[in-house]
């Protein structure tokens, strides 16, 4: 769809607007052209007011076109109310809680792309470490000096629980990592212990980690909750979505199923590089589409992490750290024999590496 | 309240998963409600695995509210869905390394099953409601997608109609003769047990020959009847003819055979490892919770059909044990959950 096919919302400014609402524009552009307009002499399909108070605001109530409003208090949301808006929006998670499904929160820009890391649920996680004789309970340590302190990401797909400090969190989270922390990170997110994540102290980090390395039960409900709570403010495209379709901006035009299939696939959080995406495509070939794509964005560089490469890489690096781990990891190391087959599936990757190399 | 009661429909096979939908209308329909079943085609090769998937979110269901089944009918979209499961796709969770899953270990299939799992727990917490038809049902949805659900339990087809009987002398096994439900099982045991007590297995399914043949070769094929589909009359007095049920698939999600069982009176022999079978069956009570071999199943068989008065004690116990179960129950709490 061209630019000028596109729907114009018009933007009421009063003031500085807040920082979520910038983004929240941009974010907008996908499916409108937001512009600066006086609903006196302007129709637009839509029309954004970033404050109760902005000028023209009563106008564009009046108008019949959809109204949302940026409200930064329970005075200002008492005072939008009479407008009439189709839905109110926050920077304020606390003031969204209050304002309940009148409301949309509207996160700051994401320090994580959420969208673009592809979930790994326990089971899952177990088969790969089958696959590639990991220890069945897997515990990775990532606190500044541990043993697996710069571990990568494919380890944090992988591990059956993870002790992971504030700076690594979010991304831990989202892959749907079984994490244990400090009460410090934990509540620097949010994230509540039997919740989300499991708390402890520096002297009890370790065994709560191997611990819940061992009940699979409780690693699928964490790693389930703790993706949801990084969502939360970290898919600015979502809240955005959801603006649009308020406003009456996301309509699909006709053919309307191809639409319909993207925001789907989009809403299962489907990654770009997914079989089902190709088959799709193969089914769909040849059928014109000029629908707008209401998606979300999808980025398959993370699923490198998961490919064999990636996880010989892996299992390589950790028959070499945990050789050397020390006592209290017993619980989470592998068994001697496994220790040793590890080394000697390792010492295969490097000659077979090394024949490569001369090759 | 219109209700549409969404179910997968694999071409040409009939099972435990199309009778509970068929009950469920009759009992939404008793309780005043305009119901009926909605099923879309489902194939369960990794290849075509979520296609049926992606349907269910594009079809329209006009209907007040939604109870969703089974794979993949909870990817409906409905604005008041209650999701009362029977099962997910087993090849991809739990029974991943069965013998009949085409889940390996390449990454073409963790993709599948990460992807899989992803999709489910998504769709499922739409919900309104989650509820579980057993407690294993429950328990894997918690292990594999951190979800928790309330298991409602509900009573099996021919409720009214089955009765009690004369402890005859035949084993009654009633089952698809497919890998999943063991039926191997009871024709080795059968070769163990007292010669005077036959068997009686249904079908169909895929093994009947092979089961024909096994128990040639060790020589009781004229104490062994399969006798194919039975209708509800036939299927009632066979029960009710019976010394006792054996029933013991792997991992059952539910078993109608156990509750079927007990409703005529009949003690059922299972295994440890049976799933759903054994919420119901209690060891040396109302039957026998085997370690599944083949020697321990016809041990159980050789004490009911010598000790007097074993089985109808174990056959009453059985009966109290679902005398409880009532679909009333069960359109009571997913009337309280739709919206």
């Amino acid at each position: 769809m061209s630019g000028a096919e596109r729907p114009v919302l018009g933007v009421l400014v009063a003031g500085e607007p807040h920082p979520n609402a910038r983004s929240l524009l941009i974010e907008l552009r996908r499916w409108c052209t937001p512009r600066a307009a006086d609903p006196a002499s302007v129709a637009t399909r839509a029309w954004l007011a970033l404050s109760s108070r902005a000028p023209g605001v009563d106008v564009a109530s009046r108008s019949g076109a959809p109204l949302a409003v940026w409200v930064d208090s329970s005075v200002q949301a008492e005072e939008a109310a009479r407008l009439e808006p189709a839905v109110l929006l926050t920077g304020s998670p606390a003031l969204a809680q209050r304002l309940g499904a009148a409301a949309l929160l509207i996160p700051a820009p994401a320090d994580l792309d959420v969208a673009a890391i592809p979930v790994m649920p326990p089971f899952v996680r177990k088969r790969v470490r089958r696959r590639f004789g990991l220890p069945e309970h897997m515990v990775i340590d990532l606190r500044d000096g541990a043993p697996h302190a710069v571990a990568g990401d494919t380890a944090l797909a992988v591990t059956a629980a993870a002790i992971v400090p504030a700076r690594r969190l979010a991304g831990a989270l989202a892959w749907g990592t079984p994490v244990v922390t400090d009460a410090e990170s934990a509540a620097g997110l949010g994230a509540r212990d039997g919740a989300e994540l499991r708390v402890g102290t520096p002297d009890d980090l370790v065994r709560i980690a191997g611990d819940l390395a061992a009940d699979e039960t409780q690693a699928a409900v964490l790693s389930r909750a703790g993706r949801r709570l990084v969502e939360k403010g970290r898919e600015p495209d979502r809240p955005a979505l959801e603006v649009a379709r308020r406003l009456g901006l996301w309509v699909p035009a006709a053919p309307a199923w191809r639409g319909r299939v993207d925001a789907e696939l989009a809403d299962l959080r489907t990654p770009a590089r997914a079989r089902i995406r190709q088959r799709l495509e193969t089914i769909m070939a040849g059928v014109a589409d000029d629908a707008p794509h209401g998606s979300s964005r999808v980025t398959d560089a993370p699923s490198r992490h998961l490919e064999d490469s990636a996880l010989m890489g892996l299992r390589a690096e950790l028959a070499r750290t945990n050789s050397s781990l020390p006592e209290p990891y017993a619980p989470s190391a592998p068994s001697l024999g496994m220790r040793q087959r590890v080394r000697r599936i390792a010492g295969r990757v490097r000659r077979r590496v090394r024949r490569a190399t001369r090759l | 309240m219109k209700i549409a009661v969404c179910g997968a429909h694999k071409p040409f096979m009939h099972g435990g998963a199309e009778m509970l939908m068929s009950n469920l209308v009759v009992a939404l329909e008793d309780a005043g409600h305009q119901a009926e079943v909605i099923r879309l085609p489902v194939a369960w090769d990794q290849t075509r695995l979520f296609d049926a998937a992606l349907a269910w979110r594009l079809v329209p269901v006009d209907a007040d509210a939604v109870i969703a089944t089974n794979f993949p009918s909870y990817f409906v979209r409905h604005r008041n869905k209650v999701v009362w499961l029977l099962h997910q796709h087993r090849a991809a969770y739990d029974a991943a390394d069965a013998a009949w899953s085409d889940i390996g270990y390449d990454e073409a299939s963790r993709e599948t099953q990460r992807m899989l799992a992803e999709w489910d727990t998504r769709a499922l917490e739409e919900a309104r409601a989650l509820f579980a038809v057993s407690e294993v049902v429950a328990q894997r949805l918690k292990r594999f997608n951190g979800l928790s659900s309330r298991v409602l339990y509900h009573p099996p087809p021919l409720q009214r109609q089955l009765h009690p009987g004369a402890f005859g002398d035949y084993v009654f096994a009633p089952m698809r003769l497919e890998q999943n439900k063991r039926p191997e099982l009871a024709v080795d045991a059968l070769a163990l047990w007292e010669p005077r007590v036959g068997l009686v297995l249904t079908g169909p399914g895929s093994l009947e020959a092979e089961l024909r043949a096994s128990a040639e070769r060790r020589g009781v094929a004229g104490r062994l009847r399969i006798s194919g589909f039975l209708n509800d009359p036939a299927m009632v007095e066979t029960f009710a003819g019976a010394l006792a049920v054996v029933y013991a698939p792997f991992d059952e999600d539910y078993g109608y055979v156990t509750l079927q069982a007990f409703l005529a009176g009949k003690p059922v022999i299972t295994s440890r490892d049976s799933g759903g079978v054994l919420e119901w069956v209690e060891d040396g009570v109302n039957g026998f919770v085997t370690d599944g071999t083949a020697a321990a199943i016809a041990g159980a068989v050789n004490r009911l059909a010598t000790e007097p008065g074993l089985a109808e004690r174990m056959g009453e116990a059985g009966r109290a044990r679902v005398a409880a179960l009532d679909w009333a129950d069960v359109v009571g709490a997913l009337e309280g959950a739709v919206g």
